[in-house]
């Protein structure tokens, strides 16, 4: 009688002490997980624009209801792939973030992601929202294997260059070229 | 849809004068995905056809997807452009963003993408904005040769991106 075969793939036992457990290391690649954990985040709909023209409006202290009406159009019935995202705190909205997913301009023929806009009602500011609204749209971004995701800002926005410098976004290597055409 | 032979492409240069700039048809799109996957590489017709869906039949005062084209011909396209109007992206003022143009290798230099820029930038003015921008690779010399030959200077906008895998 033959002996048996082992296993072709082995699992090595532990040696060793049980590490303890960390909690002082880094976290994770993905940086929001407590606060995607804290606050709710969802797919943004069509019933959305009301509140969403409201916290834009708070943010910039202009009415662009009819700027968001066509952003909204955009991203839930032009799209194939819909990313756009609203938290919530206390079942209300408090902040949204509105991307796209495409091909890069020129000839780059990368599947990128691309960041339009993102807002934070001013008096929930602090608590994570926008960490958690970024945070949700990378996993998602993610699982539809895009690679990248880019924006595009006026370097006078400090305040976002801040969140978005922290959320480990970096400037791209390419300028931006204008004219005044009046 | 029928992807283009070389036999379609017209042999001999197109002059300036030529050059009519228009809307893009549905019919032109073989032309468009064949000019785009011969310049970089990568045939993308699902891209393109949606393309001209949003910038060639939805909102055409605001999105503009224009072609280079001498009438008449078999394979009239000889470049193209896509651009829109952004208002308030992250509260800054609407300008005009142009973020495609091509123009046929052997139709280079010869005015093709002037006239194209040209009639894009006369689109933004009836739209009501003020200002053209675009967003070009440090490493894209042609593009940046181009829009720096046409005048454009750089500008206060910056691209901040991050790697998700």
């Amino acid at each position: 009688m033959s002996k048996p075969k082992p296993p072709r793939i082995t699992v090595p036992e532990r040696i060793g002490a049980e590490p303890e457990a960390n909690y002082g290391r880094a976290p994770p690649a993905d940086f929001g997980p407590l606060s995607r954990d804290r606050i709710p985040v969802r797919a943004m709909k069509d019933s959305d624009l009301d509140r969403l023209a409201q916290i834009d409006s708070r943010i910039t202290g202009r009415n662009r209801r009819g700027y968001f009406e066509r952003k909204l159009e955009e991203a839930l019935h032009e799209s194939d792939v819909r990313v756009s995202l609203v938290a919530e705190v206390d079942g209300e909205p408090a902040g949204f973030i509105m991307a796209r997913v495409d091909f890069g301009a020129f000839g780059r023929v990368e599947p990128v992601a691309v960041l339009d806009t993102i807002g934070v009602d001013p008096d929930q500011r602090g608590r994570g929202v926008g960490h958690a609204l970024l945070s949700q749209l990378l996993i998602n971004l993610a699982t539809l294997r895009v690679e990248r995701i880019r924006t595009e800002l006026d370097w006078n926005e400090h305040d976002l260059l801040q969140f978005l410098n922290a959320c480990g976004f970096r400037p791209a290597q390419t300028l931006c070229l204008q004219h005044a055409i009046a | 849809m029928r992807s283009l032979s070389p036999a379609d492409i017209p042999a001999k240069p197109v002059r300036a004068e030529d050059v009519a700039v228009r809307r893009v048809r549905e019919s032109d799109l073989p032309a468009v995905i064949s000019l785009d996957a011969r310049i970089t590489g990568l045939p993308k017709p699902e891209y393109w056809e949606d393309i001209y869906r949003r910038y060639g039949r939805r909102r055409l005062e605001e999105r503009f997807f224009l072609v280079a084209a001498e009438e008449g011909r078999r394979a009239p396209v000889f470049g193209f452009i896509v651009a829109e109007v952004r208002a308030w992206e992250f509260g800054s003022a609407p300008c005009g963003w142009v973020f495609a143009l091509s123009v046929e290798p052997g139709r280079r230099l010869d005015g093709v993408g002037s006239a194209l820029l040209s009639a894009i930038s006369d689109e933004f003015k009836r739209a009501g904005v003020s200002k053209i921008r675009t967003m070009v690779a440090r490493d894209a010399r042609l593009p940046m040769l181009f829009f720096r030959s046409e005048g454009l200077v750089a500008g206060p906008y910056i691209q901040l991106e991050k790697e998700i895998a």
